[in-house]
């Protein structure tokens, strides 16, 4: 099957620092891929640069998404492709309404496809649904985007995003952060019942607890830019036992 | 004039006299623009009118008295208004301004425009009104307006001198007595040069005083001077001042916060904002605090920002473009400012049309859906 993203010999990272070096990566339609690293390896920095963050600017390799080369493509425009990030630390934004940005982020998406905008009504109803599904209270139509949110509450509203904007490829970076067992539990149930054949996951995580639910086709460790190796659930279990050391061919 | 307002005029003459803070900041810099350069220059205000209040606290004949009972809007007399002395010798501001007479206003109305007439006018409003008091004020020149507050009364001006001249300075000046409460709400967007200097005086217990601005500013300098004396027990102040710069928009602000020796309760707070959109704008904040009582609650915080690259990123990421990203920015930091106005709904509509002209830039609030 043709690839969803696929990402060859990828340089990258922010001024001058090549935090991503000789990346490769295939996802095709239908699979979950996780990639575990030690902190500040640079895996928040990979996801950036896959939605296309210029501050991130690519200095060698390609990105290829549903076949085409987005390399150069604008942040907006992979977005409306159908690439979704799921922010580690979901920014605050005071005085941008909660429900008016995500209004227009829908009808940014539908504009790019040809399509009208949503009715307000119909927006609200299906917002008001997914909102309830998510366990979020009813005064979040009134509040300011992420603005004084509970860390949990922020890693919510970014899957009220990714319910409402439909995405094919879903970044996840450290969703259980901010998370209680519960969260985690109500948000990886709505992960899982999103996920179909025609879309992939991208899990950046820490802990396994999210893997009882959502099955890992393959796990990746990531260390100084690169996946250094790449295998199933197992490999989660190894990490889990002896730490990343193993896999970091001896000390610097 | 009845008993009891010449009783309190000759109360506000007293404080006038005894007070040292009476009368500061009747000339002040303004910063003006000049062939891309900005420099200081000395305004002659139609000056803070300490005399004026000692004449009306006399009940001096050459003043005119004017008794708002039933008006809803009211405009001076036209022959209030001097002519503009142009091109004279010395400058024509401070002669004007020393020639002027002083309009005292009894409102007994609980609404109340006032239109200033051009191009200096000085006015005292006497406000002795039990139920809340709406003012609007507009000017395209410079003014002085001294707001008296008799206790218990309640006033919120409501300010926007989007359309002021060039070089405008207004003074405004409120007396606050006990258990009063003066409000200013102001919001323009400014292309040329506008200073606003208020100051409140809490002169009696429980009196409290509220000023909050939004402005844009492009080409042009936008300068706030803001001091709220605290002179009496279980006073309270907010300042809250949030300005968005845009191509060679300059914007100062000063605000201080004084607490008198011997005052209790004091609670005092100041929050100011700037968001800059250009590399040839800037801000400028200079909070000072003069506490001279253990017995206060006070916090100041001033905040300068470049249009956040952060911000942009997250809303692009969701599929919105660069432009409409930004213009929701702009409209989210316009829409914090305008958070703590009462009266919102009075200034929205022609601040985003008017800001957005100047700044050359469309701003979006997004209100709940
Ligand atoms: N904008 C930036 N400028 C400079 N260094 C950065 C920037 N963003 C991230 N880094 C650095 O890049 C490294 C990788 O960070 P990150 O991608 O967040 O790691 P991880 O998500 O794997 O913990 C860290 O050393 C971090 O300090
Ligand atoms: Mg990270």
């Amino acid at each position: 099957m043709n690839s969803l993203l696929q990402i060859e010999s990828l340089i990258a990272g922010p001024s001058e620092t090549n935090i991503i070096n000789e990346l490769n990566l295939t996802i095709r339609p239908g699979e979950v891929h996780v990639i575990m690293g030690p902190n500040g390896a640079g895996k928040s920095t990979l996801s950036a640069v896959i939605t296309g963050r210029e501050d991130y600017p690519v200095r060698g390799g390609r990105v290829y998404f549903k076949g085409e080369d987005i390399t150069q493509l604008p942040m907006e425009e992979r977005a409306r492709r159908g690439i979704f990030l799921s922010h580690q630390s979901p920014l605050a934004i005071p005085g941008v309404n909660n429900l008016q940005f995500l209004r227009f982020a829908v009808n940014s998406h539908r504009k790019a496809h040809g399509e009208d905008e949503m009715k307000p009504g119909d927006f609200l109803k299906k917002a008001r649904e997914y909102m309830a599904l998510l366990g979020l209270p009813e005064d979040f139509s009134r509040r300011s985007l992420n603005d004084g949110f509970s860390g949990g509450e922020k890693k919510r509203n970014e899957i009220l995003q990714m319910l409402m904007l439909q995405p094919d490829l879903v970044i996840l970076d450290e969703i259980d952060s901010g998370l209680d067992v519960d969260g985690i539990a109500t948000i990886s149930g709505i992960i899982k019942n999103y996920h179909n054949k025609n879309r992939a996951l991208l899990l950046i995580t820490h802990y396994q607890k999210i893997f009882e639910t959502i099955k890992p086709d393959y796990v990746h460790i990531f260390a100084k830019g690169k996946i250094v190796k790449t295998g199933g659930a197992e490999l989660a279990a190894l990490v889990d036992a002896g730490g990343f050391e193993q896999f970091l061919g001896g000390k610097e | 004039m009845s008993e009891d307002i010449s009783s309190f005029l000759k109360l506000c003459s007293e404080v006038a006299s005894a007070s040292p803070f009476f009368g500061d900041g009747e000339r002040r810099f303004q910063k003006i623009s000049e062939r891309g350069k900005i420099r200081d220059k000395y305004q002659y205000l139609p000056s803070f009118p300490r005399e004026a209040l000692l004449a009306a606290g006399s009940g001096d004949a050459k003043n005119t008295i004017k008794n708002i009972k039933e008006e809803q809007f009211y405009f001076p007399d036209k022959d209030f208004s001097p002519a503009f002395i142009r091109n004279s010798e010395s400058d024509p501001f401070a002669l004007a301004a020393q020639s002027l007479p002083y309009q005292l206003v009894i409102l007994d109305s609980n609404q109340f425009c006032l239109n200033l007439p051009e191009p200096l006018s000085r006015f005292v409003i006497l406000v002795k009104h039990s139920s809340p008091v709406i003012i609007t004020l507009h000017t395209h020149s410079s003014a002085s307006v001294l707001f008296l507050l008799t206790s218990g009364s309640s006033v919120k001006v409501l300010a926007d001198f989007t359309d002021s001249w060039s070089a405008s300075f207004v003074s405004l000046r409120a007396l606050v007595h006990d258990n009063a409460s003066f409000s200013l709400e102001t919001a323009q967007a400014v292309s040329g040069d506008l200073t606003i200097d208020a100051m409140a005086y809490l002169t009696g217990a429980g009196a409290s005083a509220d000023i909050a601005s939004v402005n844009a500013t492009a080409q042009g300098n936008f300068s706030a001077f803001v001091k709220i004396f605290h002179l009496a027990d279980n006073t309270s102040s907010n300042q809250r001042l949030y300005s968005v710069a845009g191509r060679d928009g300059h914007e100062h602000f000063r605000g201080e916060i004084y607490a008198a020796k011997g005052t209790a309760e004091v609670k005092a707070y100041q929050v100011h904002k700037s968001l800059l959109l250009d590399d040839s704008a800037n801000s400028n904040a200079n909070p000072f605090l003069e506490i001279y009582t253990d017995s206060v609650e006070c916090s100041h915080g001033s905040s300068t920002g470049f249009s956040d690259d952060a911000a942009l990123y997250y809303l692009r990421a969701r599929g919105i473009s660069a432009e409409d990203a930004r213009s929701l920015l702009i409209g989210g930091f316009v829409a914090d400012g305008f958070f703590v106005f009462k009266e919102p709904d009075y200034f929205t509509t022609s601040f985003l049309e008017t800001a957005g002209t100047i700044l050359g830039q469309k701003i979006i609030i997004s209100e709940e859906p």
